[in-house]
């Protein structure tokens, strides 16, 4: 198996046939970068919305940075800027019930900025399965750009 | 955040004897010995905290209990799924299919979380001379690191690593084992940490 597992507020970047997972996305976001043309991926597992841009900060845990360099290394690793699409998964809101708790719905303001880091960098947005109350994992292939997406008790679905 | 090995070893004190009285009431409970290891109170990074779980896609049972009064954060109270079957098998008497995921079955679980949390967070209150109170128990089944996001995000603005106070018990003659995690948010550490050293 050649997989490489990310964690979180990690950054990775394979080239096919080897794949790219990371384990138990929360309120977190796992967005996925993928060129078909030269069948480079890459992955980062976001963890925070914003940086507030503070330096010698961990440029992968925050949504406003971590597409940006997710970007940058995959352009050096050889991908083609015109022909990478984006997906995302991730963002739930962990412990339902407890919703007016503030650090708990994170997952949504997650989501929102990585959206919206994704589409400043006018990258197309193939696919979004956000929210919910339940963890995520997720395995980006980058021979097809397929991603497994898989959750306790749902089974799992590629998209 | 300032936090040094005097705070970390006063701490894992006030866990123990925190732990160490919701053992006893799980004991009570389901007539069987309960144990409690010497708890952890340690700053992890992401890393090591996905290890300290046995894998970041381990599936537990968790049951999260918000704290609010003089100190602000959360008691997770986690056990893998096989030890929350046992636990229900010893309390309640019901056989769970291995494998159940379905949260209705584990809803008896909710008054032992209640119970176990109460017990440990009252003892922490009385202990610094402070007024804490558990919410009601949410539950839940899924991947530990799934579930430790809510720990990682009361310290995600201030550090890269997570003060957890680990606590973890173990049944003798059932595998009804678990773990308290207490997680107070940062600025509710600091008051933890006055008041248990104004009470020493």
């Amino acid at each position: 198996m050649n997989t490489v597992v990310i964690g979180m507020a990690e950054l990775g970047i394979v080239k096919a046939p080897q794949k790219i997972t990371t384990l138990g996305l929360g309120s977190c976001i796992g967005v996925v970068l993928y060129d078909r043309v030269s069948k480079i991926g890459g992955m980062v597992h976001i963890v925070m919305p914003d940086s507030g841009n503070r330096p010698g900060i961990c440029k992968a845990k925050f949504a406003d940075t971590a597409v940006d360099e997710l970007l940058r290394q995959m352009l050096l690793a050889g991908a083609h800027r015109n022909s990478i699409i984006a997906k995302m998964a991730g963002g739930a809101h962990m412990f339902g019930g407890l919703g007016k708790t503030d650090s708990l719905r994170v997952g949504e303001r997650n989501a929102y900025k990585s959206k919206l880091a994704i589409m400043r960098l006018h990258i197309p947005l193939m696919v979004e399965d956000v929210g919910g109350t339940y963890g995520r994992t997720i395995e980006l292939d980058p021979a097809d750009g397929s991603l497994l997406i898989k959750a306790v008790g749902k089974g799992s679905k590629v998209v | 955040m300032e936090i040094d090995k005097f705070d970390l070893d006063m701490l894992r004190e006030v866990a123990n004897v925190g732990a160490g009285n919701a053992a006893s009431a799980l004991s009570v409970m389901t007539g069987q010995s309960v144990d409690i290891r010497v708890p952890t109170c340690d700053l992890l990074t992401y890393p090591q905290m996905a290890e300290r779980l046995g894998g970041a896609d381990s599936i537990m049972l968790a049951m999260l209990v918000k704290i609010s009064g003089d100190v602000d954060g959360f008691v997770l109270f986690m056990q893998r799924l096989a030890q929350a079957r046992e636990t229900m098998r010893t309390l309640a008497g019901m056989e769970l299919p291995e494998g159940d995921l379905n949260i209705a079955s584990y809803e008896p679980m909710r008054e032992v979380a209640n119970i176990l949390v109460g017990t440990y967070i009252s003892s922490i209150a009385e202990m610094a001379g402070l007024s804490i109170i558990p919410s009601v128990p949410e539950i839940t089944i899924d991947m530990a690191m799934a579930i430790m996001n809510v720990p990682v995000l009361l310290y995600g603005e201030v550090s890269d690593e997570v003060l957890m106070m680990e606590a973890e018990f173990l049944g003798f003659s059932r595998n009804m084992n678990g773990a308290f995690y207490l997680v107070p948010t940062p600025e509710s550490l600091d008051i933890l940490k006055r008041a248990l050293l104004g009470n020493l």
